[in-house]
């Protein structure tokens, strides 16, 4: 698949518009994803994510695939594009959590089964942007540990303890904002 | 948070996404249990949670919007003005003049598939016009192909055909709309959104504004005909939005200039035969006229390579001219091998239900070749 991607990236850096079409077509969803949950509004997270491929044509003369998936590239492009918007909204970018939270995890403490969008966009906002790439990438667009540590620069080893933390992290955020609706 | 506990935590989400509930996995890990089912139900729940997704007409305008810088990082290259093109008016000429309008329709069908074979130089008559968008020489080339192709089609085929040039229209849009051009268009889909000032017809994105006529009554997913013209921008701003009339077909709508009947069997096969007889003249001559062409322009690129400005000028004059004697003289030759395939069709089959046009007299039989195993 990344040799398929590597020859898309060969023709976009040619100007070929079918390759630019193509790997917009892979990878929208994604970048969408990313952003939507960082901005939590769908039109915000539209302009952004249309911004980012505007971008990623800018740029791709000098991007070098380097064995990684260019959704990777296209993650730091919306992270830096995140930094501009906020900077320009005057808003603050996303908290990661105080690690004393992480101490009055009860992991008995509820059981509900259902958790609305904004309340993940919420309790989303407390975690890392590492466990926040986890939890989305595993748990929302259902990848494999092996597709989200590429995607991360990190092994798969690493992924399996990032999503612990980023699970327990994500129970206690929304513990926190009380929005874990039975 | 000890590794161990780490791989049973990915051993039980794996097993959650294979599809197995939260307690049948906690089962397997009693001694785990209470510490592991937070983490679960917690991925069990953001699993549940609705995904996000870009609206349709978003996803459209960003793809719009990328082409377009691609445009911009990628400005094609200049088009040389080659001898080539002079021949893209005069088919444009040919075919859009009125009594060629009325032509029989065999030797319409092979006057425009030898002309776009000379065009491309002995390639497919299909492929010759192919590429072209609205605004090309070559667009009514291969809009009367495609129109002449769906006269010779049987019924049964022809919805298959009609939707594959429905998809080639919205095709043509979108090659429009990425080289930042401006251009009438018309084309059909379903309406997938609707809304005050912006449509989605067809997977493209169509601007309306107070000056937009919307013919009928528009409903999510019915089809619908739009014409709109292209601007820089990535707009299609849309002049008339037509809703279908129970035809999902837009082609069955507006009149054409040729005649639509369905020929009968014996028509279809004399037609098919005359066809293919003038394809084969015409490729012949096409390959005649495009060896004298080529070898005059390389005389021409030769003394332009010498920087002879003068002589390079003369060599193209000449080349041209050269291309365009061959160009004639095989347009003649395909013309009368398309005037004796038209009038022997006309005469093995019946007439046909409108009125026959004028044709011009034969002198000898179409010469074709012998076929093997037969007439021993």
């Amino acid at each position: 698949m990344l040799d398929d991607e590597t020859q898309l990236i060969r023709e976009a850096q040619a100007g070929k518009q079918q390759a630019f079409a193509a790997l917009y077509d892979q990878n929208q969803a994604a970048v969408y994803t990313y952003i939507y949950y960082r901005v939590n509004d769908q039109e915000t997270a539209e302009d952004l994510t249309a911004e980012v491929f505007v971008r990623m044509v800018d740029k791709i003369g000098r991007y070098k695939p380097q064995g990684k998936p260019i959704l990777a590239w296209l993650y730091t492009i919306a992270r830096n594009q995140l930094t501009d918007h906020y900077r320009q909204t005057g808003k603050a970018t996303w908290m990661p959590m105080d690690d004393s939270l992480a101490d009055t995890c009860n992991p008995a403490a509820k059981t509900e089964t259902q958790l609305t969008a904004n309340c993940l966009q919420t309790a989303l906002s407390h975690l890392t942007d590492d466990q926040q790439q986890v939890i989305i990438g595993k748990f929302v667009e259902d990848r494999s540990n092996a597709n989200v540590a590429s995607l991360l620069g990190k092994t798969e080893g690493s992924v399996k303890s990032l999503q612990h933390r980023a699970l327990a992290a994500l129970r206690r955020a929304v513990e926190k904002e009380g929005c874990y609706d039975a | 948070m000890t590794p161990e506990f780490d791989l049973i935590l990915d051993e039980c989400l794996a097993e959650m996404a294979a599809g197995q509930p939260v307690e049948a996995v906690l089962s397997r890990y009693p001694q785990q249990a209470a510490e592991l089912r937070p983490l679960l139900e917690m991925a069990a729940a953001v699993h549940e949670s609705p995904a996000p997704q870009a609206r349709v007409s978003a996803v459209n305008n960003g793809r719009q919007q990328m082409l377009t810088a691609v445009s911009r990082q990628f400005p094609n290259p200049p088009v040389s003005k080659s001898i080539f093109s002079r021949y893209a008016e005069r088919i444009q000429t040919f075919i859009t003049r009125k009594e060629n309008l009325e032509m029989n329709l065999v030797i319409r069908y092979a006057v425009v598939t030898f002309l776009a074979t000379l065009f491309v130089g002995g390639g497919s008559a299909a492929a010759a016009s192919a590429r072209a968008v609205p605004g090309d020489a070559l667009y009514p080339v291969k809009i009367a192909v495609e129109e002449t192709r769906l006269n010779l089609t049987q019924a049964e085929k022809r919805a298959q055909l009609e939707h594959q040039y429905e998809e080639e229209r919205r095709e043509e849009v979108h090659t429009l709309i990425e080289q930042q051009r401006t251009e009438d268009v018309r084309f059909s889909g379903e309406a997938a959104e609707i809304a005050a000032n912006q449509w989605v017809v067809g997977g493209v994105v169509v601007t309306v504004d107070r000056d937009t006529q919307i013919q009928g009554h528009p409903v999510v997913g019915v089809t619908v005909t739009v014409s709109a013209t292209t601007e820089k921008g990535g707009i299609v701003r849309a002049h008339t939005i037509t809703v279908a009339a129970g035809a999902p077909d837009e082609r069955q709508s507006h009149p054409t200039p040729w005649p639509t009947h369905t020929p009968a069997a014996a028509r279809d096969r004399a037609l098919e035969e005359a066809t293919e007889a003038v394809d084969f003249a015409a490729t012949q001559a096409a390959e005649a006229a495009n060896y004298a062409a080529t070898q005059a322009a390389e005389a021409a690129i030769e003394a332009a390579n010498a920087e002879a400005t003068r002589a390079a000028e003369h060599a193209a004059t000449q080349a041209a001219e050269s291309a365009n004697y061959a160009a004639t003289q095989a347009a003649e030759s395909a013309n009368y091998a398309a005037t004796q395939a038209a009038e022997a069709a006309t005469q093995t089959a019946p007439p046909a239900p409108t009125a026959p046009p004028v044709m011009p007299p034969m002198p000898t039989p179409l010469p074709l070749p012998a076929l093997p195993g037969f007439g021993g």
